[in-house]
């Protein structure tokens, strides 16, 4: 790992410094990737998109007024490239007239947990998967999502309340 | 299953999370002290949320394979150029001296009275000299229009007074005519039977004069033989 600071890695990276981008993409990929998940609801579309936004960044890192809020700035791409590959998506099923797959209650274990975070709406699952998954704590899930703190505690109760249910009524409980 | 207390649903949620303050959180401990139910559904979020960690370091677990895919898809990537510090230093001073300028002459242009719009101002001329003169030319119009009311007028009544005189004449003429012929007419008629009348008179005066003077012819043979008579008699007194 890079022990330069972000600005030290971005002010390198404007220069075309492939590696110092390295090393932004060693600290920063996993939140983004994250952050994709959270949007999208799986791990494949997520990794797609996550690449893409890694790459758009260092298209762009030119761009940073200051680069220590490289981490910030990232995200936000990331979670723009998820959304409108969501809508995307959801415009691409709408035409084939894609059903969500219907859950049986013989599904147990992390599947059925997984397949129950992908139901939720992305704006609940979002901070679920920040909290949850990446062990952000709800100050900076607030700060990434541009949110209240207050804001952020009222998605992750709903989200964990309908995940609840969800698995209850399935038998999921993990 | 026994279900949860649906109002302890919130708090318990908040109590996984963690951000209840500890007067709150020593309440709810105690309320799951005493219900199972309660205490259950807190042991399933808790698993539910154990669940999604697990999945995390799932994720995690293949993150430095991601990382070296992502690594290596930016082989072919470089950073898109900027504009800015390709100009040079020359260059760049340049335009921010033009940006200078023209942002003098854009405060000037704003701050400077605004050029003369000819149009404007004509339109605003009109309007003004429209705005002054409608009275004085509406007094003017009604001034004159009165006078050409009273001179008509005047005109009219002189006119008027000669028409109604001549008319009066012509109307008093035929009248007299009319009422002449008819009063010469009239006159004729009341002429003829006063003619008719006043010869009915004389005929009857005469017939009366007539009578009268036949009346006093005999009398007076009557008294003419009465004085002979007497005549007679006094002389034959006298001879005796």
């Amino acid at each position: 790992m890079d022990e330069r600071s972000d600005r030290d890695l971005v002010t390198a990276s404007c220069g075309g410094d492939r590696t110092a981008y390295a090393g932004l993409v060693r600290r920063h990929y996993g939140h983004v990737l994250l952050v994709c998940l959270g949007v999208l609801g799986n791990v494949h579309d997520a990794e797609d998109v996550a690449q893409d936004a890694m790459i758009k960044g260092f298209e762009q890192i030119r761009q940073i007024r200051e680069g220590d809020q490289f981490g910030g700035w990232i995200v936000a791409i990331a979670r723009n490239l998820s959304i409108n590959h969501l809508r995307k998506r959801r415009s691409r099923d709408k035409a084939l007239a894609a059903r969500p797959p219907e859950y049986s209650a013989a599904e147990r274990g992390h599947e059925g947990l997984e397949r129950a975070v992908a139901r939720l709406p992305w704006d609940l699952r979002l901070p679920l998967v920040m909290h949850f998954l990446d062990s952000q704590d709800v100050k900076t899930v607030a700060e990434r999502l541009e949110m209240s703190p207050s804001g952020v505690y009222l998605k992750l109760r709903t989200a964990i309340k309908e995940l609840q249910q969800m698995l209850t009524a399935k038998g999921d409980t993990p | 299953m026994k279900r949860f207390c649906p109002d302890m649903q919130d708090r318990i949620i908040d109590y996984m999370l963690g951000v209840l303050e500890t007067p709150e959180a020593q309440a709810v401990r105690e309320h799951l002290d005493r219900c199972d139910a309660c205490r259950q559904y807190l042991q399933r979020l808790r698993q539910q949320g154990d669940g999604l960690v697990a999945w995390g370091e799932r994720v995690a677990a293949d993150m430095d394979a991601r990382q070296d895919r992502v690594i290596q898809a930016l082989e072919t990537v470089t950073p898109a150029v900027r504009i800015v510090p390709i100009i040079g230093g020359f260059v760049r001073l340049a335009v921010a001296a033009v940006l200078v300028l023209g942002a003098g002459v854009l405060i000037g242009r704003m701050t400077a009275p605004r050029p003369i719009d000819a149009e404007q101002l004509r339109a605003d001329l009109e309007a003004s000299i429209a705005a002054s003169l409608k009275p004085a030319l509406q007094e003017g119009i009604l001034a004159e229009l009165d006078q050409r009311l009273q001179a008509t007028l005047a005109s009219n009544d002189t006119k008027l007074r000669v028409e109604v005189a001549e008319q009066i004449s012509r109307d008093l003429q035929s009248f007299a005519s009319r009422f002449t012929s008819s009063s010469e007419q009239l006159m004729d008629r009341r002429f003829a039977e006063l003619v008719e009348v006043i010869e009915a008179a004389r005929l009857t005066d005469r017939r009366q004069v007539a009578r009268a003077l036949e009346q006093i012819r005999v009398q007076t043979g009557a008294g003419l033989r009465s004085v002979a008579a007497l005549r007679e008699t006094a002389a034959t007194t006298l001879e005796n």
